[in-house]
């Protein structure tokens, strides 16, 4: 690593990168939407447009159906509108993430994998432990809102607790590291962070409210919806870490350059 | 002496403007994760009224990708 790559700092070049990439990692899970994760979708709403059928046979009612806002087609094109609109969402708060930080020990690529980790630990991990994706059709005990707040509330944790591993991290590095008993200063700094890592989202995975499902599922189609999901949300955070680390080290691009000069 | 303060000054001015940045990209990219991902009517309703906050428009239209994105949707 030559002396000026040591010195990079991208400014508010973060603003690009972090957009570009984001808008890749959208796009690529849209595409593994559109390909794997549709059809399980519509399999799911089949299931429940058959089970309410059912319900109103049993029932003997004809209720007039409400009409949708929007076709299935309509929806579709929705799926794959709103994965590019959350890969910039997300590009925006990385982004806005590093320029708040601002220069550190860590290299530019060093802190994007930081800050993707982060993301991917508070916003797929604990989700999926906490609340595992769920099919359309299938209803759980607790009101939408009710597990949007408690969502926010594991994601705010698991955000805590990178941020506090972090600072413990740098704090504990050189003069400041320490020895406890048997225990060398590396492994009293990995231990201390992993401990305030894990805290927050333990407190919050143990106090916030469990959940369940409270309508008649198929077994082998949830498994599926929940494998398709999470594989999903696993590509799109691999791709804006592939994508965010390969703009990086081809910053020297003429896209991504800054502009030097003004024309007279 | 003159040139060093000069520096620090300009310093601190790219710092203040990369944390003015920093603050507005997180405030618009929350804003846009609400919209793709949480929102249930509110915000339309905020602008639109409340036809619009029923018809629960973001919702029906990123629906899909909602479930598929893992957070809560219904």
């Amino acid at each position: 690593m030559g002396d000026s790559d040591r010195r990079f700092w991208p400014g508010a070049g973060w603003l690009r990168i972090a957009l570009l990439a984001g808008l890749a990692a959208g796009l690529i899970a849209a595409a593994f939407n559109l390909g794997v994760g549709a059809r399980v979708v519509d399999e799911a709403i089949a299931l429940e447009g058959g089970h309410a059928h059912a319900a109103d046979e049993a029932e003997h009612t004809h209720v007039t159906a409400v009409a949708e806002p929007f076709t299935r087609g309509e929806q579709k094109g929705g799926m794959i509108a709103g994965q590019v609109l959350l890969g910039l969402a997300v590009g925006l708060l990385i982004a806005g993430a590093a320029l708040m930080i601002g220069r550190t020990r860590l290299t530019p690529q060093r802190l994007w994998l930081l800050l993707v980790a982060g993301g991917a630990w508070a916003l797929l991990v604990l989700p999926a432990l906490k609340f595992p994706p769920l099919p359309p059709g299938v209803e759980t005990a607790l009101a939408v809102e009710s597990r949007q707040v408690s969502y926010l509330l594991l994601v705010l944790a698991g955000l805590s607790g990178v941020a506090i591993a972090t600072a413990a991290w740098s704090r504990l590095s050189g003069e400041r590291a320490r020895a406890v008993g048997r225990l060398g200063p590396d492994a009293v700094r990995w231990l201390v962070c992993t401990v305030v890592l894990l805290a927050p989202a333990a407190l919050a995975y143990g106090l916030l409210p469990g959940d369940e499902i409270v309508t008649a599922v198929d077994g082998g189609l949830l498994a599926r919806f929940r494998l398709v999901s999470i594989a999903s949300q696993a590509l799109f955070w691999l791709a804006l870490c592939g994508s965010g680390l390969w703009l990086l080290e081809h910053r020297r691009l003429p896209f991504l350059a800054r502009r030097r000069a003004v024309d007279a | 002496m003159t040139v060093a303060r000069a520096t620090l000054a300009t310093t601190a001015a790219l710092r203040a403007n990369e944390r003015l940045l920093g603050a507005t990209c997180l405030v618009i990219g929350a804003v846009l994760f609400y919209v793709a991902m949480l929102d249930q009517g509110q915000l339309l309703g905020v602008l639109l009224g409340a036809g619009a906050a029923n018809a629960n428009y973001f919702h029906e239209f990123f629906h899909d990708g909602r479930h598929l994105g893992g957070v809560p949707c219904h």
